[in-house]
């Protein structure tokens, strides 16, 4: 019984990892029908920013010399990834990714390769190479036993936050005006700019939604380990194989996807520890087999 | 780096102000994109510069002034006196130093590529080795194997470099050697940890300064069993590939030999995707398994992940960790290492040998620290290992030759049977080109550093080369199958 416990919460904790780390990619995918291989630096820029934030307001950690509670540095993440996406993504989206809009994905999907590559030597010029440990938000909070293990607090606040995530999403698409001009554009581009929706500025926004998802994704994560150098590259691999499950552009698909990976994983350490990394691209070969698109492609995809 | 009045270009917002160290003139933590030594010919190092840009990508973006220098370069190739003549000396030696500049493992490279220039600045105050001024440039390991093999080449033909130090990861080392005998090029290896380098094939040009993950391997057994004389359960967790495959072999083999009856659990044996950094559902296994001693090889950033991670889960007051890559730890995560992690540095540990003892050491620590503002950790050991290496064998050829100029087929034999003082300690190269040195393991121990405030390595066991080695000529795994023994 312990065990079936102790796999469901590894597995679910796994999965509130790789939905934050994969829901601004299928979304992005979903509404603009682009690749964004750049969202792995987006993560990565959120994790250095929420990472350097915490460790210039707090130097000493929790019990240092910061002039703020500690209990803010949540907050701090938060604004910090918020700050990166909404900076850092419509400046892609418009100096870049919107003058090849017209020339198809691939076109795409080598220029965001490009971005991600560039942004990776950013990352180096800006911070350095130094590792970044700016654990104080995980390691404040202590740890609590669930089922005879020890798990740490900071980790079990991570599905609230992928909740709050994927909320945020719905609500987003579904109750607001944006949100409806976004499932216009996604039905139609044309006939919504004929409408007289601004499409190029839905596009803007939803690129922006996508990239603070990635970046307050990476800087909640950063804590829990180093901030180092091509973490970006780590992430991207992942999450491209939990949207491919899920079906690109669907956003509850990557959810399920997550779910699905991070349970399986969780199966496979507790009891074939040898199939560790196996058993995700082996769920991956598998569901594209049955259905190519993913779990919730095809025609779903246009709903989001 | 940019110590030398050379030109450079600096970014980077302020440091983190972390540590108490005063990073904020720290040279290795900003990135210097015109590199060399003061005493180099302008057209050299601008080259290298315009490398350096190119390099974290691997890709070279042909600029219209890199070829000019180019063609400098060229045109000295022809002129009589520049390297290759044989018998004459040199105008210059061109060495190449190849680490991780970017990825997990540019921290790693970077502290090793610096140690490689400090040695090389100081050898050129002294006259060079052999007494040819060197020119060095550093370059990048990172990217996809054929990657890094083709920049492998475009050193020697295209920069006709006279020697290439390097190589830290086994897959990459592994790549470079046939290659290096195609070319016929001398190439020393500084950490690759890999026994199959001279295992699986002989190599003509290739030279290995330092030992490999058998050392750490073996020794961490040893220590195992030192530590936890009644110990009775393993568990490991290592990258899934090829160096956390190997390392954990190693280790079994090693620990089966000298403890039968020691039981492996099998099914927390784990195999995380290598470089991920996120343990939470291993660590809930390694947990559950309560073994006596936890195994691991996982390094660089990811390994600070774990450390950090199982730290949460107080892991380490219930089983033994015995980290085979552990030192790095010192230098990143410093103070907030945790008490009581068993650790080497393959080899060495800063204060192994004793820098109270030991001059070759205690100069290193200082100018090590004075210059980059931090302690040295072992890849600035391996580098030095390997650049004093180098240096040792042209001067033994060259006596031999009674000074005159050896070639690069002497300098490789002046090689085998070397033994030279390093702050590591005593090195010997084998006929086999490859390196033995002792191997050490400690415990952190609560007690900081009182200068970086790390803690500092308690009960310190050393073993002398002869006993973690596998002699020249042997199989490694038939060797701690049959031979390898408690001291």
């Amino acid at each position: 019984m312990d065990q079936i416990v102790i796999v469901i919460l590894n597995g679910l904790l796994f999965a509130s990892y790789l939905f934050l780390v994969s829901a601004g990619l299928t979304f992005i995918y979903g509404v603009m029908r682009i690749l964004n291989v750049a969202h792995g630096s987006l993560y990565g820029l959120g994790a250095y920013t929420g990472a350097w934030l915490v460790l210039r307001l707090w130097p000493g950690g929790a019990g240092g010399a910061g002039v703020l509670p500690p209990a803010l540095s949540y907050l701090v993440l938060l604004l910090g990834g918020i700050f990166v996406g909404v900076i850092v993504g419509p400046f892609l989206e418009r100096a870049f990714i919107r003058r090849v809009a017209d020339r198809g994905e691939v076109i795409s999907l080598i220029l965001t390769f490009a971005l991600f590559l560039i942004l990776e030597d950013v990352m180096k010029l800006i911070w350095g190479v130094d590792p970044y440990l700016a654990d104080m938000p995980y390691s404040m909070l202590g740890s609590i036993n669930l089922a005879g293990v020890t798990y740490p607090i900071y980790q079990c606040l991570l599905p609230v936050v992928a909740l709050l995530a994927a909320g945020w999403i719905w609500f987003v698409i579904n109750r607001t005006r944006f949100g409806k001009l976004i499932v216009a554009v996604i039905a139609d581009r044309e006939v919504s700019a004929a409408l007289g929706i601004n499409v190029p500025r839905i596009y803007t926004f939803a690129f922006a939604l996508g990239a603070v998802l990635a970046a307050v994704g990476g800087a909640f994560i950063a804590p829990m380990g180093s901030v180092v150098p091509g973490i970006s590259v780590e992430v991207i691999i992942l999450a491209f194989a939990v949207t491919t499950i899920g079906g690109l552009g669907s956003v509850p698909g990557a959810a399920i996807g997550a779910i699905l990976v991070g349970l399986l994983r969780a199966v496979a350490v507790q009891k074939w520890p040898e199939f560790d990394l196996f058993v995700v691209y082996a769920l991956m070969a598998l569901i594209l087999l049955i259905k190519p698109r993913g779990l919730f492609g095809g025609i779903e995809v246009r709903r989001i | 780096m940019s110590t030398h009045g050379k030109p450079t270009r600096t970014f980077g917002l302020p440091p983190s102000g972390r540590s108490e160290s005063g990073r904020q003139g720290d040279p290795a933590r900003r990135l210097t994109l015109v590199e060399g030594p003061s005493t180099t010919g302008v057209e050299w190092v601008s080259f290298a510069a315009d490398k350096e840009r190119a390099m974290p990508n691997g890709h070279r973006f042909p600029n219209p002034l890199s070829i000019l220098p180019a063609l400098v370069l060229v045109a000295s190739a022809c002129v009589p006196g520049t390297p290759g003549a044989a018998g004459q000396k040199p105008s210059e030696l061109k060495i190449a130093m190849v680490d991780f500049m970017s990825g997990g493992a540019a921290k790693f490279g970077t502290v090793a590529l610096n140690a490689g220039a400090l040695l090389l600045d100081q050898f050129n105050e002294q006259g060079g080795i052999g007494g040819v001024k060197v020119t060095y440039q550093k370059v990048n390991e990172d990217g996809p194997v054929d990657q890094v093999v083709t920049n492998y080449r475009r050193l020697v033909t295209d920069e006709k470099v006279d020697a290439v130090i390097g190589y830290t990861s086994s897959a990459n080392c592994l790549a470079v050697a046939p290659i290096a005998d195609e070319l016929k090029k001398l190439t020393v290896i500084h950490i690759c940890g890999t026994y199959h380098l001279f295992e699986d094939a002989p190599r003509k040009y290739v030279v290995r300064a330092s030992s490999h993950g058998v050392s750490d391997s073996v020794a961490s057994a040893l220590y195992a069993v030192s530590i936890k004389p009644d110990l009775k359960t393993v568990a490991a967790i290592n990258d899934d590939y090829a160096w956390g495959r190997d390392s954990w072999e190693l280790f079994s083999h090693a620990l089966k030999k000298i403890k039968p009856d020691v039981q492996i659990l099998d099914d927390a044996v784990l195999w995380p995707k290598a470089f991920i950094g996120e343990y939470s559902a291993e660590l809930t296994k390694l947990e559950a398994a309560k073994p006596d001693i936890i195994h691991t090889s996982l390094w660089g950033g990811h390994m600070d992940s774990f450390i950090k991670q199982a730290q949460a889960r107080g892991l380490f007051q219930k089983s033994q960790l015995l980290m085979t890559t552990g030192e790095t730890a010192l230098l990143t995560i410093s103070k907030d290492v945790p008490q009581g992690i068993a650790m080497t540095g393959r080899g060495q540990y800063m204060y192994v040998p004793n820098p109270e003892q030991n001059e070759q050491n205690k100069k290193f620590l200082a100018d090590y620290e004075a210059k980059y503002n931090e302690i040295p950790v072992y890849p600035a050991y391996r580098m030095v290992q390997a650049v004093t290496g180098y240096k040792y064998a042209v001067e033994k050829a060259m006596k031999a030759k009674n000074g005159a100029w050896p070639s690069q087929e002497e300098v490789v034999a002046a090689f085998k049977d070397l033994d030279f003082e390093t702050p590591s300690g005593p090195i010997k190269i084998t006929s086999a080109q490859d390196g033995n040195q002792q191997a050490v393991y400690g415990i952190t121990a609560g007690r900081p550093d009182p200068k970086f405030g790390f803690p500092v390595l308690d009960k310190i066991q050393t073993w002398p080369a002869s006993a973690v080695n596998p002699p020249p000529g042997a199989k490694t795994l038939e060797w701690i199958d049959t031979q390898f023994k408690q001291p």
